[in-house]
Formats: C-alpha cells, sequence, structure tokens
C-alpha cells in the first residue's frame, strides 16, 4: 500500500503543471537527481529537464526522446542517453514525475512504475486527495 | 571503519540542478533548437504527406539524416538548420538576449523563451486596436456617439470598459493583452 503526496516539479513552467510524485514520504525524482547528479550523469539530467519543460509547454517530443509504456494508460518515459524518467500524464492537464533510473534497469523499473501507477489511479479515482509538498 | 572513511571520502558532492544551471547550460539551449527543428520537420511530412525519403530526396540528404532529425539526436550543422528551415517554410530567426536578464525573468515566472507567435498576434492586435480607439476617441471628441460596444469580437457588449487618463476606453481583457505585448 501505498501513501501518496505532490509537489511541484522546478521544471514546470507551461500550461500542464508538472508534479513530483511523493510515494511514501519519498521524493522520487529528487532522489533521482541526487543519485545522478554526479559529472559523469549531469548532462543527462539538464537534458531530460529541458524535455521535461518542454512536456509542460505542450510541446511534442521527438520520438527518440520519448515512449509510451505499454499497459500503463497516460505513462511514458523520457530518455536522455542511460538515464529514464518516467511519468503520468492525467487528462492532458498535467504531469507526474513517479520515478527516475537507470536504461539497465528499465524492466524492473518500469515494474515498480506499473505498481505504483495502478495504485495511484486507483486513489484518485475513489477521490482521494493529496498532500502538497513546499 | 576506514574502509567506510575511504569510500565516503571518494563519493561525488552532488548539487541540486537549479534554475540557473539549467538556463546557463549548453544542454537547454541545444535542447531547445533539436525540438523545435523536430516539430518543424514533423509538421512538414504531416501536412504535405511525405514519406521521410520522399523528404531526403528533396533536400538531398540521406534518410537517416531525416531520422536523425526526427529522433531529436544530434548536433546538426547551422547550414543544415537553415536548410530544413526553409524547406519547411520557416525563416530560421535567431534571436539573442542578454543571459542574465533572461535569468531574472525566469525568476520572475517568465518564459526563458518567448511565444513568439503570441507576440505577433498581441502586437497585431495592438496595432489594429490603437487604430480602433483613435476612432472611438475622435468620435467622442466630435459626439458622434461611436459606440466601442460593438460585437465583432474586438470589444463586446458585456465586457467591462475602463478608461485610460487619456480618455480611451477599452475592455479589461484588451488592457491586459497591450500590457502583456508591451
Amino acid at each position: 500500500m501505498y501513501t501518496f503526496a505532490l509537489k511541484t516539479c522546478k521544471y514546470s513552467r507551461g500550461n500542464k503543471v508538472v508534479y513530483q510524485l511523493i510515494v511514501n514520504d519519498k521524493d522520487e525524482f529528487s532522489k533521482f537527481e541526487n543519485k545522478y547528479g554526479t559529472k559523469q550523469y549531469r548532462s543527462l539530467l539538464l537534458r531530460i529537464g529541458t524535455r521535461i519543460e518542454n512536456l509542460s509547454k505542450g510541446i511534442r517530443l521527438p520520438a527518440g526522446q520519448i515512449s509510451n509504456i505499454f499497459g500503463v494508460e497516460g505513462g511514458f518515459e523520457i530518455k536522455a542517453d542511460s538515464l529514464r524518467v518516467y511519468y503520468l500524464e492525467l487528462q492532458n492537464e498535467c504531469l507526474i514525475i513517479c520515478m527516475g533510473g537507470l536504461k539497465k534497469n528499465q524492466k524492473k523499473d518500469i515494474d515498480r512504475f506499473k505498481r505504483i501507477t495502478k495504485e495511484l489511479q486507483k486513489q484518485l479515482k475513489d477521490g482521494k486527495k493529496f498532500e502538497f509538498h513546499e | 571503519m576506514e574502509k567506510n572513511l575511504n569510500s565516503m571520502s571518494r563519493e561525488e558532492k552532488v548539487e541540486e540542478i537549479t534554475r540557473e544551471e539549467l538556463l546557463r547550460s549548453p544542454e537547454y539551449w541545444e535542447e531547445y533548437i533539436k525540438i523545435d527543428l523536430f516539430n518543424i520537420v514533423q509538421d512538414y511530412l504531416d501536412e504535405n504527406k511525405l514519406s521521410r525519403k520522399e523528404l531526403a530526396d528533396k533536400m538531398g540528404v540521406s534518410r537517416g539524416y531525416i531520422s536523425q532529425v526526427l529522433n531529436g539526436d544530434s548536433d546538426h550543422r547551422l547550414s543544415k538548420i537553415v536548410t530544413f528551415a526553409l524547406q519547411a517554410g520557416k525563416a530560421p530567426c535567431i534571436y539573442f538576449r542578454d543571459l542574465n536578464k533572461v535569468i531574472e525573468d525566469d525568476r520572475n515566472g517568465k518564459n526563458a523563451i518567448p511565444d513568439f507567435d503570441k507576440l505577433e498576434q498581441s502586437l497585431e492586435f495592438k496595432e489594429r486596436f490603437t487604430q480602433f480607439i483613435s476612432l472611438d476617441a475622435m468620435s467622442r471628441q466630435m459626439n458622434l456617439g461611436f459606440s466601442s460596444h460593438l460585437k465583432d469580437g474586438r470589444v463586446k457588449e458585456e465586457d467591462e470598459i475602463v478608461y485610460d487618463e487619456q480618455g480611451f476606453s477599452y475592455s479589461l481583457e484588451q488592457k491586459k493583452q497591450m500590457s502583456d505585448a508591451a
């Protein structure tokens, strides 16, 4: 059972608000940025941030930068070389960044993404209100 | 204990990516150009119902190169960016702004990259509206009863009307658009 909260993402700059999902009190996207903010991956993180900003403005990304997650309605992955970020798009109005990881851990991460989003969508459907964090 | 201390000292200190770092990075601006170029080319293919091969033949490049553009890959030569833009019927206007001003605008919630289409529309509107309010002011001076409440979409009857210090009248919505354009 997951508990969820939301936080506005610093890359949110357009009509579609971008949130970061906090799962069981852990800010997954910040955790991802802290882990891969090293010299080796920092350039890729900057590209991912820019791509998220473009998505928030409703700008289409090329096929090499984004793909659907099969089996998750509204589920997408943003790609940048060896990094992946997984998000959910809700009713064309907002994006919820759920988590991120390395390409080599894609299968395990996608499985986790599916579990999280299934529970998230269930709670949304049940009308559950989420806390907002600063 | 010693092993732990050694591994801790080897760990790289990671600083959070700030908006300022993002805007000062080449990655940010490269991504915007690549994504823009992709959208121009994809729109052109869709509107003209061309295949990648047909576009490649038209431009005298390989199909693989078209795929790179459509995948958002690769660093493009300036000449290729210009060629793609012109082929798609777009003028590749390049616009440089003071970076510190961009960062300051971003901090104040404004977009780092202006929406030029919207800006153009606002300026066009402002130009047309300036002509309109000149007529309005003139007619009121001459007491001709020229109505500001027209139904052609410029000023609607139900809009709240405000007057500036020179006596020109316009709706709150139009005043906001003119401020945004300025």
